[in-house]
């Protein structure tokens, strides 16, 4: 069984990456064939360089979700620098609003993080804006990430960082890689400490979506059918919200068939008085 | 803690968004066009956003005031309900709300005259008649009143229509408004109740039901009328001593001639809400009790439900007349309504 937290990063540039592959201690995914692809150990942190502009960050999102086959679960950032009109070079801030330049598309993630850091719009842009005169961030990706990522999972596990790299007094063509990183390196620990809530977002999401563990053993003692495995999932739920999980299996161990199994454990819940006291 | 409003452009200017605004001076604040492209958004984690809820301002622009549905009422002949506000402060686990909005941002309509007007035109509409209207149907009407003052708005109304009835319903016990200003005849506050040992594992984020009964016997000290609604009634080891305990603790400490009606109701959900909360909190004790199928909703068995139903009549008997003393129940709906299940259950206390 997959196990919690399920991260996934999508990063435009190398450059960019370096501090959070380095910091998580990632190592290159065999899977990476279209993009450079990155994970932990443990599977929990995917990350994948997407490149500069709309399509390649949309498109390494989508790629990103299958090649990590992605649990409805997953958490997904982006981060990345840029352009500020309000110069606080190096500044990292939280996206709460995503406007797509030329139309009328406005995205709001989800702001249910517990921070200090500072908040901004973010405009994206189709190619590079030397004009700061506007009150938001701008960048290239944020707006295609949100959209590919909110097909396939909710906007409150969903989060967009930006360092501020260039304005009017920083000139972007000063920028080099080198820079880049430094300006990603110098907010790792407010980057991390938002991954963290992420995280606790994850697991809260894979323990309201996945069946308790003893659902896998039942089943493979008797034999379901689909809906009946569907049947015993929420008997199992109602039942481990009363019981110890463990206890499930030695009371079920004599039943004769799937159907006496759900017939039993039915039985005993409809009859139950909720004692509110221990719950 | 409040650290996100969202207000519709719209009403950037408006007094109250103004006022409201200035309390939270350290909130971030983004306009927005429509509350609806937020608020209605498909892709939303209701859960993760009630642990930290951002508030949105918006104007309502019609259903100011909708009929109450059948089976619901507390004495009058016309009943109407009206939300000055989406979504409540408290997380309590019965709530139809975790069910009805994908969201669980607070919406707050800023433009309470709107409401004044539709209400004043029902009740002249109707000049024979006791027109009763519920607020608290979408939200807790007291909970944000510090932030809102839609009570101390609307209460200035009622007192220029005396033949009409005013319903909050609550269980805040922030009652400022109202212990500020003469007790007005024609209002109820109405507090929903259930034993203490059930509301602490059910009510989560909300005040005692000891924290709640006192603030009713100040407010009745005060000469204001009391709702007892015991509604919805939930099921569970000892439930008779829970609940006559609880009936006669309350009937002790408030004095019959503040009563002003008693209401009680099964708990019930319409099939696909009881789906969908179950799906947010498959852990919730409250789903694992003997709740079963029962057309399109999802109750307790039958003879549970009337079990509880006549023993908690029997004990209110004991206390009021038989004429203050209403039941809720979904089977009286009216057949216009049947296919609005937002209007026809109501466990959201």
């Amino acid at each position: 069984m997959i196990g919690a937290p399920a991260i996934r990063w999508v990063i435009a540039l190398k450059s960019e990456a370096k501090p959070i592959i380095e910091k998580l201690d990632m190592v290159p995914s065999k899977k990476g064939i279209d993009f450079p692809v990155y994970r932990d150990k443990k599977g929990y942190h995917w990350l994948i360089i997407s490149g500069i502009g709309r399509a390649r960050s949309a498109a390494a999102t989508n790629y990103l979700q299958q090649e990590s086959d992605a649990p409805p679960w997953s958490a997904w950032i982006n981060i990345g620098i840029a352009g500020y009109g309000y110069d606080s070079y190096g500044a990292l801030y939280l996206v709460d609003k995503i406007t797509l330049e030329k139309s009328n598309l406005v995205a709001y993630p989800g702001v249910a993080f517990s921070t200090n850091l500072p908040r901004a719009g973010l405009l994206t842009v189709n190619k590079p804006k030397m004009d700061y005169s506007e009150p938001n961030l701008i960048d290239m990706e944020g707006y295609a990430f949100y959209e590919a990522v909110n097909k396939f999972s909710c906007r409150e596990l969903l989060l967009l960082l930006k360092v501020v790299s260039d304005g009017p007094k920083s000139n972007v063509k000063e920028l080099t890689s080198g820079k880049i990183s430094k300006l990603i390196s110098g907010n790792i620990e407010n980057i991390l400490s938002l991954v963290v809530q992420l995280e606790d977002f994850s697991k809260l999401e894979f323990k309201r979506l996945v069946p308790p563990d003893i659902c896998r053993q039942i089943k493979e003692k008797w034999h379901f059918t689909v809906s009946q495995e569907h049947q015993l999932s929420i008997l199992v739920r109602r039942w481990t919200s009363l019981f110890k999980e463990n206890a499930l299996f030695s009371e079920i161990k004599n039943q004769k068939s799937s159907k006496s199994v759900i017939s039993y454990l039915s039985k005993v819940l409809d009859e139950y008085e909720v004692d509110w006291g221990q719950s | 803690m409040i650290d996100t409003i969202y207000f519709e452009e719209d009403i950037s200017e408006h007094p109250r968004t103004l006022s409201i605004l200035a309390k939270f001076k350290a909130a971030r604040t983004i306009p927005i066009k429509r509350f609806g492209e937020l608020f209605n958004q498909r892709k939303q984690n209701f859960r993760i956003q009630k642990s930290k809820p951002s508030l949105i301002l918006a104007q309502k622009h019609n259903g100011h005031v909708l009929q109450a549905p059948g089976g619901f009422g507390i004495g009058g002949t016309k009943n109407f309900y009206f939300s000055h506000m989406y979504n409540c402060v408290y997380d309590c686990r019965y709530c139809f709300l975790q069910g009805m909005f994908s969201s669980a941002n607070y919406v707050v309509f800023v433009n309470f005259e709107d409401f004044d007007k539709q209400i004043e035109r029902i009740i002249n509409q109707h000049p024979e008649e006791t027109v009763t209207f519920f607020s608290g149907y979408d939200c807790d009407s007291l909970a944000l009143e510090t932030i809102t003052g839609f009570a101390a708005h609307i209460l200035p109304i009622f007192k220029n229509y005396p033949g009409s009835l005013l319903e909050f319903r609550t269980k805040s016990i922030q009652v400022n408004p109202l212990t500020s200003m003469k007790a007005i005849s024609n209002c109820v506050i109405a507090y929903s109740l259930m034993p203490e040992v059930m509301s602490v594992a059910l009510d989560n984020k909300a005040p005692s039901i000891k924290r709640r009964i006192e603030t009713m016997s100040k407010l009745s000290k005060q000469g204001w009328k009391i709702g007892l609604r015991f509604d919805p009634l939930i099921h569970g080891e000892n439930w008779r001593t829970l609940y006559e305990e609880l009936i006669e603790d309350v009937f002790k400490i408030i004095p019959q001639k503040s009563i002003h009606s008693v209401s009680f109701g099964p708990l019930r959900f319409p099939k696909a809400m009881h789906r969908d909360i179950f799906k947010l909190y498959p852990e919730d004790p409250l789903f694992s009790g003997p709740l079963q199928q029962r057309g399109p909703i999802v109750a307790y068995r039958q003879e549970i439900e009337n079990e509880m139903a006549d023993f908690c009549r029997q004990m209110f008997a004991k206390f009021i007349p038989d004429s203050i003393i209403f039941q809720c129940t979904p089977e009286g709906q009216s057949p216009e309504l049947e296919n609005n299940e937002r209007q026809t259950y109501s466990n959201n206390g």
